[in-house]
């Protein structure tokens, strides 16, 4: 029980100590990630993950804004995977003000659509423990609507009606009892309609440490994990017919503590999304207040692969 | 420090709380241990006793492949399917501590090693060993 209590009394100097790991991992490179970013971990051939995703974020002056990501990620071959990630809901509201008036507003439609390819460039395995380092490309197909709601500026439509462009690093260390994962990224828009997303520079790094069960000398069927996330973007602004628009780019650093319950079909998380730094270039930005993410993940089988 | 219940009277022996406060804080656990398991546990089996593995039916064989990268159930879904998929195996499960597959062949199947050093690459994870326990029957054995 001593032995217990011990181990209790030294779990805030573990997290401490993989929270200034990952303080300076996202020092390395400054990043608008999202959360549970693409990692670099194992996909057997021919299985299939399907991912929902829905996240709410509240900003300054009531602005909300809620999505939906829909991610189906296939095991193509041992080291090559597919991901398609579709924001299949996307609602922006609050209120602007225009000529003086204050006028609530929603924009509620389709998001855009991504395709990634991810290969598994190096791989170190031991016995319950791997090391992986994956780079991926993807391209953003503007499937989504991007003029719903005249009134509304098109930074808050749920699409930006552009092609773009990500290249990805990410790497993951895995061992039973802690994940570390880490990304480094560039997104870059083509630009549609004279308006023009400014490119972003991105870094992700998870750790998660299992908090259930310790002993995994029997087929587990249940686990439990406390995670810690951070994510930084550094963003060039939005332009407008060439003419850059105040508020937006700049960088945002979120750290993002959650829990993780996985089972070997599926798996539930929960992650609060937490502002610590935010600069935006010009005034008129709406301030990132708090976020809250839920993730549900069910694993498929196929027989169909490479 | 977290104290619940715990039983600490003026006046009394010491080892013989501390004894008592042992047995609750050891029971209070494995309730609290019990209550989350998905699977109810039954108080004997609350000191973290492994269960007895059934014994193997006449004719059929069983492989151990230690499979490196293995880190959680989520991962073992696919390598358990992949292993399920050669023809003659009857059933795969997987230690995630000892990081050894468990592989259960039908009497009369022929399963080589090769079969499942290509299972356990398209489940995209490395081999260690394969150490076959008994290699199944011609046929079924009578009991």
């Amino acid at each position: 029980m001593r032995l217990i209590f011990r181990e209790i009394r030294a779990l805030p100097t573990l997290f401490a100590g993989a929270l200034a790991v990952l303080l300076a991992l996202s020092l390395i490179a400054p990043a608008r990630a999202q959360i549970t970013f693409p990692s670099a971990s194992p996909i057997s051939a021919g299985n299939v993950i399907v991912r929902t995703q829905p996240t709410v974020t509240e900003y300054s002056g009531g602005l909300q804004s809620f999505y939906d990501e829909n991610i189906v990620l296939y095991g193509a071959s041992p080291d090559l995977a597919f991901i398609l990630e579709n924001k299949s809901i996307v609602t922006n509201s609050g209120n602007i003000v225009s000529n003086g008036k204050t006028a609530a507003f929603t924009a509620t439609g389709f998001g855009d659509t991504v395709l990634d390819t991810r290969y598994n460039l190096y791989e170190t395995d031991g016995v319950g423990s791997t090391f992986r380092i994956a780079p991926y490309i993807g391209i953003d197909i503007p499937t989504g609507m991007d003029n719903v709601n005249n009134a509304v500026p098109r930074t808050l439509q749920p699409a930006s009606g552009e092609w773009g462009t990500r290249e990805a690093l990410t790497s993951s260390w895995q061992t039973l009892f802690w994940n570390a994962q880490a990304l480094i990224g560039y997104q870059n828009y083509a630009g549609s309609d004279g308006f023009q997303t400014g490119s972003s520079l991105l870094a992700d790094a998870a750790f998660h440490y299992l908090i259930w069960p310790s002993d995994l000398d029997r087929e587990v069927p249940t686990e439990i994990f406390a995670s810690l996330e951070t994510n930084y973007s550094l963003s060039a602004v939005d332009r407008m017919n060439g003419m850059a628009i105040s508020g937006t780019g700049g960088q945002l650093w979120t750290v993002d503590p959650g829990i993780i319950y996985s089972t070997p079909k599926f798996a539930v998380d929960f992650t609060a999304l937490l502002p610590i730094l935010q600069q935006y270039r010009g005034p008129g930005a709406s301030r990132y207040d708090y976020g809250f993410e839920m993730m549900f993940r069910y694993s498929f089988f196929t027989y169909h692969h490479w | 420090m977290i104290k619940i219940g715990l039983i600490r009277r003026r006046n009394a022996c010491p080892m013989r709380d501390r004894r008592r406060n042992l047995r609750l804080s050891a029971y209070l656990l494995a309730s609290v241990m019990g209550a989350l398991s998905p699977v109810a546990v039954p108080p004997a089996m609350a000191a973290d006793q492994a269960p007895v593995k059934p014994a193997l039916p006449p004719g059929y064989g069983e492989v151990q492949v230690v499979v490196l990268g293995v880190t959680a159930p989520f991962f073992t879904f696919g390598l358990v399917k992949r292993f399920e998929q050669i023809p003659g195996v009857e059933h795969a499960s997987f230690n995630l501590k000892r990081g050894t597959a468990d592989v259960i062949v039908k009497p009369g199947a022929t399963v080589t090693d090769d079969d499942l050093r290509h299972a356990v690459r398209n489940a995209s994870f490395s081999i260690g060993s394969i150490h076959w326990i008994a290699h199944p029957s011609a046929k079924a054995v009578e009991n």
